[in-house]
């Protein structure tokens, strides 16, 4: 539908620059399937293929997400083996892309979740964080090395910004992306929808100031 | 100026594919002569084309194909060890476990029994909820013991060593370790963590990941291949305590003294009150990074490059800051030279991709 849209009444620059993003193709999708058969018989060979065919859209995602590239290897790593254990369970008839994103969101959303739980840790010792302990570079460059577009993204609220990166960034439907992500397909829509507003109006104050 | 659109509510659904194939050809040949229609159509475009348009840092080839081996290997040992606990322990199997002096149980939900694990206690495993999978197996002298705390189940480990085996089977339960002196957290993974003397000591990760959290020091991710082990405690100059000769074998070298080493290197040197005391002569680590944040660039360099010279402590973490000094300091040649060396020393180091970044000029 997207590849439609941008070639139908909006024909315009818009192109896809991404190499690996965008609605997989008929035989990447049959490649897919058959890799995922073959993962669920135990088979790790095709555990390395999925990653060939997919750690680039994961790892953009987990990039996106975060806000940070240092995060995706783990994020990839961590969404594969997550893979492997649930490959029995799999529906052949689901995007195996969109899965796989769907595994990289719930394990950033849990990170997230850690973090917060590391900052009650802290605070039940009573012993907060010495100041030179966290990580100054890290904190510096997620200041100073994002542009307007990655900042505003970041600012938006993870939910909408999930399904915000699935839809424009990887290019899945409505359908894949609520799969993904275990919600309602018209709850895709609306975040969908608040995102897109969110996100212009923030940069275009941006531009304005 | 013409008056809103009563259809503009709509290009986006026509934009995301909602509509009908009725619908879909009024709503195209409508964008195409309205221009509130067409500016929302122009937005939805501008929008995507910045997304699209972002810088993406792809990883350099040999860091994908590390990555690759990485997860095979993990993958390989996780199947490896998966593999038996589908089918029945056979009787012949069980009488060889029995024999060599292995126990085995099984722990059924709700399961809020304490499952202890004294010295007598060799090994167990411990099944909850058909969720969680969980082997223990506690070195002799261990004190361990079992319960669960929500949708979590907790180990709580007093003093020894363990090794855990967690299979999670889907589901929200989720295991922790609860230490002395912090938490660990499991994420589907094989480990073993020791204990003594109230702190931990030693944590060692061989397929899956851990988050580890300690007490006044940050939170740091172990993956497989990854090696957790305590700075030795302060001690009166000379008296050498018996973890530190117990560290100084091979295999458990405590990675605080950040040597670089074949595997990947731990993601945060471990700090102790007795840093500062550790390298006499060399300036504190801690004003080193305080004039890195300062944004005393040049100075930090120089502290940076004294505090190297003098002490083989956080030698990743110095030399990668150093090197950010430099860049940021305007000295960009000592800056690759050093991000060069850093590729050198450091080849599995966690600055990797950065250091690469800056050591080809980016």
């Amino acid at each position: 539908m997207v590849a439609e849209l941008v070639g139908g009444p909006f024909a315009s620059t818009v192109d896809v620059p991404l190499e690996g993003s965008g609605r997989a193709s008929n035989a990447v999708e049959e490649a897919d399937k058959e890799a995922m058969r073959r993962l669920a018989r135990g088979e790790i060979d095709a555990l390395g293929e999925l990653y060939d065919r997919h750690h680039a859209a994961v790892r953009r995602f987990a990039t996106r997400m975060s806000g940070s590239s240092d995060d995706g290897d783990d994020i990839v790593h961590a969404t594969f083996l997550n893979a492997l254990k649930n490959a029995s369970t799999f529906d052949l008839e689901r995007s195996c892309r969109a899965w796989l994103l769907g595994i990289a969101a719930q394990l950033l959303r849990r990170e997230r979740t850690q973090g917060a739980r590391w900052a009650r840790l802290l605070a039940a010792f009573r012993a907060p964080e010495p100041a030179w302990t966290r990580d100054p570079e890290r904190a510096l460059s997620a200041r100073e090395g994002l542009g307007q577009v990655e900042r505003a993204l970041l600012r938006l609220p993870e939910p909408k910004r999930a399904v915000l990166v699935m839809a424009e960034i990887e290019g899945l439907g409505g359908a894949e992306i609520a799969q993904a992500l275990e919600i309602p397909l018209n709850t895709v829509w609306t975040r969908l929808h608040h995102a897109r507003r969110e996100l212009t109006r923030a940069l275009e104050s941006e531009e304005g100031s | 100026m013409s008056p809103p659109c009563p259809e503009t509510s709509e290009v986006e659904a026509l934009w995301d594919g909602r509509l009908g194939a009725d619908r879909e050809e009024i709503m195209r040949t409508h964008v195409a002569s309205c221009e509130h229609c067409a500016g929302e159509a122009r937005r939805l475009e501008t929008l995507r084309t910045a997304l699209l348009s972002l810088p993406e840092r792809e990883p350099s080839p040999p860091n994908v194909a590390r990555g690759r081996r990485l997860l095979l290997d993990a993958a390989r040992e996780a199947t490896a060890r998966a593999r038996p606990r589908g089918r029945a322990l056979p009787f012949a199997a069980a009488g060889v476990a029995l024999a060599a002096g292995v126990a085995f149980w099984t722990l059924r939900p709700p399961a809020l029994d304490r499952g202890s694990a004294a010295a007598s206690d060799p090994s167990a495993q411990a099944r909850s909820g058909g969720e969680l999978e969980v082997r223990v197996t506690p070195e002799s002298g261990a004190r361990w013991s079992r319960t669960s705390e929500g949708e979590r189940e907790l180990l709580s480990l007093a003093q020894g060593k363990i090794e855990i085996a967690v299979d999670r089977h889907g589901g929200a339960r989720r295991l922790a370790v609860r230490l002395p002196d912090g938490e660990l957290e499991d994420e589907g993974t094989v480990f073993s963590v020791r204990v003594s003397r109230e702190r931990t000591e030693e944590v060692s990760v061989s397929a899956g990941s851990v988050m580890l959290r300690l007490a006044q020091q940050p939170p740091r991710r172990l993956t497989a291949g990854q090696t957790f082990v305590a700075a030795p405690p302060a001690t009166a100059e000379g008296a050498k305590p018996a973890e530190a000769r117990e560290n100084a074998s091979p295999d458990s070298a405590p990675r605080a003294r950040e040597e670089p080493t074949s595997a990947r290197s731990s993601p945060r040197t471990a700090t102790s009150a007795s840093d500062a005391d550790a390298c006499p002569g060399a300036p504190r680590f801690e004003d080193c990074v305080e004039a890195f944040k300062r944004g005393d660039y040049a100075a930090a360099a120089d502290a940076f490059a004294r505090y190297s010279a003098s002490c083989g402590r956080h030698a990743e973490d110095a030399t990668y800051l150093r090197m950010v000094s430099l860049a940021r300091a305007g000295r960009p040649t000592e800056a690759r030279e050093l991000a060069r060396s850093y590729l050198t020393r450091f080849p599995e180091g966690f600055r990797h991709k950065e250091a690469e970044r800056l050591a080809h000029g980016d």
